[in-house]
């Protein structure tokens, strides 16, 4: 099948050479010749996913089988079945193939890429379908951190890093960096929910020389509803949650409408992560934080809170899917290989560090050796002095 | 005729009536109000201790009424009854003897009492009881003093009190004192000669204000003018705690001490101090004993009191003040006692004046080795949690990669907490005893070191205060 239609290749109308997105400029500029050309925003088709209603049974036996499915996730309210249904994972045998428009190569792209470089003539491809209809992000934020001031943003990373091996970035081999979009849910909604506790008031008085110890027990229950905006939830399974999670915040007033000029030159994923996974992480983090809000509002009123059953429920719940900037590259030191992140909007530099032993070892001597010394100086200093330390 | 002689034999029975009348009513005031006072009448038992109205399982002489019992003097009372009979006839006679002069002297009572039963009382109690319910103690307050011997075999021992003008003098380090003499004799069996040593150091106490005096204390103190007496010891070893090759040493060194930097350094050892406080014991030995170089009699002394627990105390006088700072001082003391109080004397003593030389030469004492380890120690402690605090702040921003915890930071400001039950469930009491110590209402009760349990002020079941001190043997 012939999928050319949904290759977008940026090409300079002055020069014919490939265009990229400047994140300095804000613009797409030519590679070869300069020209600079404004981003167009395209009209936006469709309008920001909400989540959809409950999902009604085709037939007798789904319904059936929904009332004796198992109780539903303690936070109810998001259901992304239908959601991902309009965008299927394909496996290996049905990936489509892409043929480029530059050299004619043909190009086969996993099934969630969606802007990659052409393998044979490096001219910049963005597959349109893969962001398009029911999974067309509702924004972007472009890259506002230009390659050439990574090594700065670097530097400055590193340079309080004292426990890094010294030739760590000097004599380890960094791959290439890759600048790549990835997909995130922003969550908004209110959660709402029931929590029961045991508290008790402890008081004491001495009374006749004995200590008088009186507990009081109370049953407590509190309702709370608490509203969120945006969490991001990083959707793609290609990077470290834990890298994407660090690699936060992101300064959501710089959301853009989305245009796939903004992916020139840099790579983009779509979304991947199944439902389910997502519904565990949001749900995590919203009643840890719920959570916690309901029993610092107890500490004042009781001396001792003990949590029992709780039972979420969202509403209002809105989702927007954005895409947000980063750098991925790692580093090999060593044997092993680490993996770092840049917030391609802030600057931001998160990796994995190896602790270098021998530096440890020294950074405490130092500091052991330095402070006892002074120590003992002070107290020989002061006994000639006549002093009493 | 007849009725002319019966009007005189009338008016001479009338006029001798009226004289002897008149001559009784006088007897008061030849004799003193204390004499002409009464002693009331009671039927006594064969130790001359009263009978009266009593409850059966207490003895004949305690009240059975002891809010109505009225406050009175028997000086026909006893002054040695020796129920549980540990003297022999001479000595009860000879404490008999020496009691009664005392009385005549001084006009305070002595009473000597021992027993084998106190009747579920304690002893304190009991002796009080004893003193106030039989009439002991002379003059408006009473005053005197006790010895109560128990003889009971599970709780043997002696209780001391003073009561009325006495009680002041009285004081905890003289009952340490004289129970210490006391113990003496009672643990060796010597009951008598020990109550009779007893009376003397009351009597001693009763004149002087206190018990015994140091054989270097002037007799007439208060005519006593001070002056330098170069022939008095340097090392007075009054305990025996030195050696003579110790003694010797200890002289030399003192005597580079005064000749090098003009300091009197003094060493004294001593068993007793004589009822005073270790300051006012060592000050008066200095003073009295012409210690001292120049004409601000400089000098430095170590008294050390010997015992089960020995103390020291150092004490500095005129130039010898300029360089005992606190430091030194603390420095001073705390490395001399250290040695005492191991029973080290003649090192700790040596040490001492080491000290003293050094800190006349240098300005300061030194520390010992010990010291500055503890010192080392610290430094090395500090440096090290300095260090891990350091190390584990530098590997925390090592730490860039972290999952998110919880979504406050995407809180919009809507957030309502509403209370849907508080309700009451129960209440749990419970009752835990502070243990803290016992004190009577307005006495203070103390153990010194181990030594005699000293009571000041205590009151007995009349009402009267008494300041006691008791020992076990």
């Amino acid at each position: 099948m012939d999928n050319s239609r949904f290759i977008k290749e940026h090409e300079c109308p002055a020069c014919g050479g490939s265009m990229v997105f400047d994140p300095e400029k804000g613009k797409l500029v030519c590679e070869y010749c300069g020209t600079e050309y404004e981003i167009k925003e395209e009209k936006k088709s469709e309008a920001p996913v909400e989540a959809p209603a409950e999902a009604e049974a085709e037939t007798e036996a789904e319904a059936a089988a929904e009332a004796e499915a198992p109780k539903g996730p303690e936070i109810e309210g998001f259901d992304f079945t239908k959601f991902y249904e309009s965008a299927e994972l394909k496996t290996g045998d049905e990936l489509p193939v892409y043929r480029c428009k530059s050299c004619g190569a043909e190009v086969i792209a996993a099934g969630e890429e969606a802007s990659l470089t052409c393998p044979y003539c490096t001219n910049k491809i963005v597959l349109t379908d893969k962001m398009a209809g029911n999974i067309r992000p509702d924004g972007i934020i472009p890259f506002k951190i230009p390659k050439k001031e990574l090594k700065a943003h670097l530097e400055n990373f590193y340079k309080d890093k004292k426990l890094l091996p010294k030739d760590f970035f000097s004599s380890s081999k960094m791959d290439r960096v890759t600048g790549v979009y990835v997909p995130f849910w922003l969550f908004s909604g209110t959660l709402s929910g029931n929590f029961k506790f045991s508290c008790s008031n402890v008081s004491t008085k001495e009374e006749n020389s004995y200590k008088v110890t009186t507990t009081k027990n109370y049953r407590v229950e509190r309702a709370a509803d608490v509203g969120f905006t945006d969490i991001p939830i990083d959707a793609s399974d290609k990077l470290d949650d834990k890298l994407m999670d660090s690699v936060l915040p992101f300064d959501k007033e710089e959301i853009k409408d989305y245009s796939a000029d903004y992916l020139a030159g840099y790579a983009a994923d779509r979304f991947d992560v199944p439902g389910k996974q997502l519904q565990g992480r949001a749900d995590g983090l919203m009643k840890r934080t719920v959570k916690g809000l309901v029993e610092a509002s107890l500490a004042g009123q009781y001396t001792k809170v003990s949590p029992g059953s709780s039972s979420m429920n969202a509403s209002d719940v809105k989702v927007r899917y954005v895409l947000f900037p980063v750098y991925v590259f790692s580093i090999k030191y060593g044997k092993k290989s680490y993996g770092f992140a840049v917030n391609g909007q802030s600057g931001k530099v998160v990796g994995q560090l190896p602790t270098d032993k021998k530096v440890s070892r020294m950074y405490f001597l130092t500091r052991f050796g330095i402070i006892s010394a002074a120590i003992m100086a002070v107290s020989l200093i002061s006994y000639f002095l006549g002093g009493a330390l | 005729m007849m009725t002319e002689r019966i009007r005189k034999i009338s008016r001479f029975v009338t006029l001798f009536l009226i004289s002897f009348i008149l001559f009784s009513l006088s007897l008061p005031a030849f004799a003193g109000a204390s004499e002409t006072e009464t002693t009331p009448y009671f039927e006594r038992d064969s130790y001359g201790l009263p009978i009266r109205n009593h409850a059966e399982d207490l003895p004949a002489w305690y009240p059975e009424d002891i809010e109505g019992f009225v406050e009175y003097h028997d000086y026909n009372a006893p002054r040695v009854v020796d129920i549980a009979d540990i003297f022999t006839d001479s000595e009860e006679e000879a404490m008999r003897e020496k009691i009664n002069g005392i009385i005549d002297e001084t006009g305070y009572d002595v009473v000597i009492y021992t027993d084998s039963n106190t009747y579920g009382f304690n002893k304190e109690m009991y002796c009080y009881d004893f003193y106030d319910f039989c009439g002991y103690g002379l003059g408006d307050e009473f005053s005197g003093m006790i010895l109560f011997v128990c003889m009971n075999p599970n709780d043997r021992g002696w209780v001391a009190t003073a009561t009325g003008d006495i009680e002041d003098d009285y004081t905890e380090d003289t009952a340490n004192e004289m129970d210490d003499q006391l113990y003496n004799f009672m643990a060796a069996g010597k009951y008598g000669e020990g109550v009779l040593d007893w009376i003397d150091n009351v009597y001693t106490l009763y004149t002087t204000g206190s018990p015994f005096w140091p054989e270097w204390f002037p007799e007439d103190f208060e005519a006593f003018e001070r002056s330098h007496n170069p022939e008095s010891p340097r090392i007075y070893d009054d305990a025996g705690l030195l050696s003579g090759t110790e003694k010797e040493d200890l002289e030399l060194k003192q005597r580079e001490i005064a000749e090098k930097y003009g300091i009197d350094a003094v060493v004294h050892t001593t068993a007793h101090s004589y009822g005073m406080n270790d300051d006012d014991y060592a000050d008066c030995f200095y003073y009295y004993n012409g210690y001292g170089l120049g004409e601000n009699y400089d000098g430095i002394l170590l008294t050390v009191f010997a015992g089960e627990y020995p103390r020291t105390t150092v004490k500095a006088y005129g130039a010898g003040e300029s360089h005992l700072t606190e430091v030194n001082y603390d420095r001073l003391l705390s490395q001399t006692s250290s040695e005492i109080e191991d029973h080290n004397y003649g090192y700790g003593m040596k040490r001492f004046l080491n000290n003293v030389e050094h800190m006349e030469r240098t300005g300061r004492v030194n520390k010992t080795a010990g010291s500055w380890f503890s010192r080392l120690l610290l430094a090395l402690g500090i440096g090290a949690a300095v260090g891990g605090i350091s190390l584990y702040k530098a590997k925390s921003k090592m730490e860039t990669v972290r999952a998110a915890f919880n979504a406050d930071s995407y809180l919009n400001g809507i957030k309502n907490i509403t209370p849907v039950e508080d309700s009451f469930i129960d209440e749990k009491t419970t009752r835990t005893k502070i243990v803290a110590p016992v004190y009577s209402s307005s006495s203070h009760s103390s153990s010194s070191s181990g030594r005699s349990t000293y009571h000041s002020h205590s009151h007995g079941s009349s009402g009267r205060s008494h300041t006691s001190s008791s020992r076990r043997f």
